[in-house]
């Protein structure tokens, strides 16, 4: 036999990971399914996630496995700023009017810097927690400030937790603002993580480049809220479009820094690999340099009080939602020959070493 | 234990895997599920739904006289590349060759065109599974650390080993087959 397909079908229902042999039958859990999908929450729901054999579905035990599938780009990206335009004018021509969170972030600020010229209608929504400063805001554009007490926001971050599976208090902060919002609503998450494997968690060099891309199951958990509570709302910008994500795939920012980071041997000056690979800063400045970027209000704040009250509240919601950290790797050299991205330097030998799919 | 015909090594249910296992081997005991039996390190190939309609996961066991001695799992991370998932064999049974007579079990169950297998070791163990036949990866050096946690042992490290391609693999047993057999 020399055609896995054959071993792999001979052997699938028995010991594939959802298998006879490999489930355990009582740590199925009972979870209430979500109701069915039936809005966009990217084009064409082209980015899908799930847990085990279901889609846009929630974690029903601990043993469900997270994953996220993304199409295949349909005309090549025009590079990072037209595909975003694209994206923002798009979500616009399909949900009308929108408001759009005013977290502070760069995703949130370079969102609203390219709704406005666009020229299309939205609102911003700033959240202050009462007794901590606000993200600053764009007074060009109406702006729907609201106060929450700390106590308020906990209570929220509480409800939501088990509704989207999530036990990350900035995600819960950032769905509060769709509660204020009473329009289709933007929720700018940052969610580009490269990763190399081969570091370990001292920061050392263990072998040569192997990058994946990373998503992690809290990038959907406004997903799970918003089909829970029947809200609409978009919360994957930078994945709207297969198009988009080969465009930032593509953008020089991202570029370089792999390039930088996957040279071959490694040296000292890449020992703070890890923090470099948080490309989508430097992308979104590179994109919208007149844009002002500032810290979150809750998941960069410094304010030490601020910060121990969101540290005691995480570890509050991660006991009432234990195994809530799932997280998809895709290998980076499989989304790129996915979504028809090429990079012309080297950035590791994953497939030599581990192995093709689909031979 | 020198009777070689009285060891057997088969597939079981995971299920009876890991519960034998989690009380013996505290950072295999501490892995509890198959989603992170097989992820880590980026090693898997397959993505989204291809996860759950490619990868084959066989936990193994050894038997001597009846009685569970050893433990390992392999499965595919790729259509040409496997993992080997901890090998732990009862302190009083090691040094007889069963870690390697269950590494050997499990590799021999894929065909071609399966031809490279991994695993991670210990930096104590790195000289027994030389003698195995694996070889440390290209380029590797030693991880100090695994997901986040200290092992408490000086490293580990990424070794393979290329599969002699016999001409036809063992035959994969049905657990419950293997245990009427048994």
């Amino acid at each position: 036999m020399s055609n896995p397909a054959a071993f792999i079908d001979e052997h699938i229902e028995q010991f594939g990971i959802l298998g006879t042999n490999s489930v355990v039958p009582d740590e199925n859990g009972n979870g209430e399914a979500l109701p069915a999908c039936l809005s966009e929450f990217t084009k064409g729901n082209h980015f899908r996630f799930g847990f085990g054999a279901g889609e846009f579905n929630r974690r029903r035990s601990r043993t469900d496995k997270y994953w996220v599938e993304v199409g295949k780009p349909s005309r090549p990206h025009k590079g990072f700023v037209a595909e975003m335009a694209r994206a923002i004018s798009e979500i616009y021509e399909m949900y009308g009017p929108l408001t759009v969170s005013n977290s502070g972030t760069d995703l949130s600020r370079a969102a609203i810097a390219v709704a406005k010229d666009l020229d299309i209608r939205f609102e911003q929504i700033t959240i202050a927690i009462k007794g901590f400063p606000a993200p600053p805001h764009d007074e060009s554009v109406t702006n729907h400030h609201h106060e929450i007490t700390w106590d308020e926001f906990s209570e929220f971050a509480a409800e939501f937790g088990p509704v989207a599976g999530c036990s990350q208090p900035w995600v819960a902060l950032q769905a509060y603002h769709g509660v204020r919002s009473e329009r289709a609503h933007l929720y700018p998450l940052v969610a580009l993580f490269l990763h190399n494997q081969n570091w370990d968690n001292g920061q050392h060099i263990v072998g040569p480049p192997s990058w994946s891309y990373i998503e992690q199951e809290s990038f959907t958990a406004i997903n799970r809220w918003l089909l829970a509570t029947g809200r609409k709302g978009v919360v994957q910008i930078l994945s709207w479009s297969p198009e988009l994500m080969a465009a930032r795939l593509d953008s020089k920012a991202i570029r370089d820094r792999l390039r930088e980071a996957s040279r071959a041997p490694p040296s000292a000056q890449f020992t703070d690999v890890r923090a470099k690979l948080d490309a989508i800063p430097s992308l979104l400045m590179d994109s919208y340099p007149d844009l002002r970027m500032t810290a979150s209000s809750l998941a960069d704040n410094n304010d030490p009080e601020l910060t121990g009250k969101v540290q005691a509240l995480r570890r509050r919601l991660r006991r009432a939602n234990p195994g809530c950290n799932g997280v998809h790797a895709y290998p980076l050299h499989r989304l790129l020959e996915h979504l028809g991205v090429r990079y012309n330097f080297y950035f590791g030998p994953t497939q030599e070493t581990y192995g093709h799919v689909g031979v | 234990m020198s009777a070689s015909s009285k060891l057997q090594i088969k597939i079981v249910p995971f299920s009876e895997w890991r519960r034998e296992i989690s009380p013996l081997w505290l950072m295999e005991g501490s892995y509890r599920l198959i989603p992170q039996v097989i992820d880590g390190y980026g090693q898997m190939q397959y993505v989204g739904r291809e996860v759950f309609r490619r990868v084959i996961l066989f936990p193994i066991c050894a038997e001597y006289e009846g009685e569970r001695i050893g433990w390992t799992s392999i499965y595919n991370i790729s259509d040409e590349a496997l993992r080997v998932r901890g090998i732990y064999v009862l302190p009083e049974f090691r040094s007889n060759g069963v870690g390697r007579a269950m590494v050997e079990f499990a590799m021999g169950l894929w065909p071609a065109p399966w031809k490279r297998c991994f695993m991670y070791a210990r930096a104590s163990n790195i000289e027994r599974y030389k003698r195995w036949g694996f070889a440390i990866s290209p380029d590797h050096e030693l991880r100090s650390f695994e997901d986040g946690e200290a092992v408490n042992e000086p490293g580990i490290l990424l070794m393979q080993k290329e599969l002699a391609r016999q001409s036809s693999t063992r035959q994969v047993v049905e657990p419950a087959m293997a245990a009427a057999a048994g």
